[in-house]
């Protein structure tokens, strides 16, 4: 700390303001030098945007290797996720897919049929896996709250003869 | 009609928009142009889609006069199924007296007939209270049609379910051989499936659960084969149908056969007929309907 100042946020302040200071006054260079640059262009009538220079042709993105998975077990794969999301949340599913590389998420996504990212990081591709499993497990699930229980195949063992479950009773207390 | 009377089959899914009512009308006009089977379609849905369908189809054609004369009369002569119903949920009449003949029963083809919906069948609902006795109507109205020396002797009957559990459709599916269900690939028709599989059961019982046939409409498809979305969700359907089977204990399959996803089926009905690309998939899938609840 400078002897200038008492404390640290005191010059931690006066730092922040000479940034604010340069950083003026460089909006007011850039300002000029658009100006100027503008002027120029008029004066030799020049193109609004520089020809571009000969460009080298553009790099191929690197092929991404072949996928490790065949489509069958992409999908047996996948039949593993929805009870790991349904017993360990999402957590569970992000678990069991890190293992797997992006060709091998990016071939699931494909089997599911789900719109694959344009740019297919880890992070979209599961969270399109995600998304099916989702899907299957509200497929699958009923709550008719009207129904008896033994309509929806768990009656419980202390069910009525209507199908409602007795609540047990407070004894009551004496005294 | 054979002994055991006609082959009756309800299209129906609490989800709108699947194509219950093209699928329908066109296994109707398939099933009687192909087959040479007598086929009587009901319009059960308040919405009339049929029906206006039909009067849309004749507003370009020939045949608008024709319906449109004959519906006038039907109303006037109180020949609609509002009346049917009216006539059977009478408190005090003890026989169901309504007579059917061609005055009800309208000829949109010489095997292919139709019974139009009305919009008071919207407000039935309100007015009819011994619900557990229209179960029955259906049942019954099939009774005289079979038994009416002036109509034909039908193999087919098919019903345009409304998109809920209805008087009507309640009554349907009280009584018919076969329900079914269309869906599309999406989540929202898929998850109707799942809907009517775990309730069916518990709403019309003590009648007999008719078999469920669950098929993909409006496929989507890629190089004439479904996409990977649209095979995700027949997966997912089939799954669904298999769960609802062992856990209700009720007769649930989904059909290999798919119908793919065409614009122009809509003017299947406004237009006169099946789009011809269309016309081996409802013959397919009708054969497989025909497996599966012979």
């Amino acid at each position: 700390m400078s002897e200038d100042f008492r404390t640290p946020s005191e010059e931690l302040q006066h730092l922040l303001g000479q940034i604010g200071d340069v950083k003026a006054a460089l909006r007011e260079i850039a300002g000029r030098l658009s100006r100027i640059e503008q002027h120029v262009k008029r004066a030799f009538r020049l193109p609004k945007s520089p020809p571009r220079g000969p460009t080298s042709p553009r790099q191929p993105r690197p092929a991404l290797p072949p996928p490790t998975l065949s489509s069958s077990d992409a999908l047996k794969l996948f039949d593993e996720l929805p009870p790991l999301l349904e017993s360990h949340w999402r957590e569970g599913v992000e678990r069991r897919l890190e293992g797997l590389d992006i060709p091998d998420l990016k071939l699931i996504v494909q089997e599911l049929g789900a719109p694959l990212p344009s740019k297919p990081s880890r992070k979209a591709l599961t969270a399109a896996i995600l998304g099916r499993a989702n899907e299957r497990l509200l497929l699958s699930r009923n709550r008719n709250i009207t129904a008896p229980r033994s309509a929806t195949g768990d009656a419980p063992k202390s069910a009525d003869a209507d199908g409602t479950t007795e609540v047990p009773r407070r004894r009551p207390t004496s005294g | 009609m054979s002994e055991r009377g006609p082959k009756t089959i309800a299209t129906i899914n609490f989800k709108g928009g699947v194509g219950k009512t093209t699928v329908t009308w066109c296994l109707g006009d398939v099933v009687s142009s192909f087959s040479g089977a007598k086929v009587l379609v009901f319009d059960l849905d308040a919405q009339m889609s049929l029906t206006q369908a039909i009067a849309l189809n004749e507003a370009t054609g020939a045949l608008h006069d024709k319906f449109q004369k004959w519906y006038d009369i039907a109303i006037a002569r109180q020949k609609t199924m509002f009346h049917a119903l009216d006539e059977f949920t009478k408190p005090a009449a003890p026989h169901f007296d309504f007579a059917v003949g061609f005055d009800f029963i309208y000829q949109v083809t010489e095997d292919l007939h139709f019974v139009p919906s009305v919009e008071d069948l919207y407000w039935m609902e309100l007015e009819v209270f011994d619900r557990d006795g229209v179960k029955d109507f259906i049942r019954r109205l099939l009774g005289k049609i079979q038994n009416s020396v002036k109509l034909p002797k039908y193999d087919v009957v098919l019903f345009d379910c409304p998109p809920s559990f209805t008087l009507l459709s309640y009554s349907v599916l009280s009584c018919c051989d076969l329900v079914l269900i269309p869906v599309n690939p999406d989540f929202f028709a898929s998850k109707g499936t799942n809907l009517i599989l775990n309730s069916l059961k518990m709403r019309i019982e003590p009648f007999p659960v008719p078999k469920i046939g669950v098929f993909m409409n409006k496929t989507k498809t890629y190089a004439g084969a479904p996409t990977k979305e649209s095979e995700f969700y027949m997966r997912e359907v089939a799954r669904v149908c298999g769960q609802a089977a062992q856990s209700q204990r009720v007769q649930a399959r989904f059909f290999d056969s798919w119908i793919p996803e065409r614009v122009g089926v809509k003017r299947a009905i406004t237009g006169g007929g099946v789009p011809g690309e269309l016309v081996q998939p409802f013959k397919d899938l009708w054969s497989e309907m025909m497996g599966y609840a012979p």
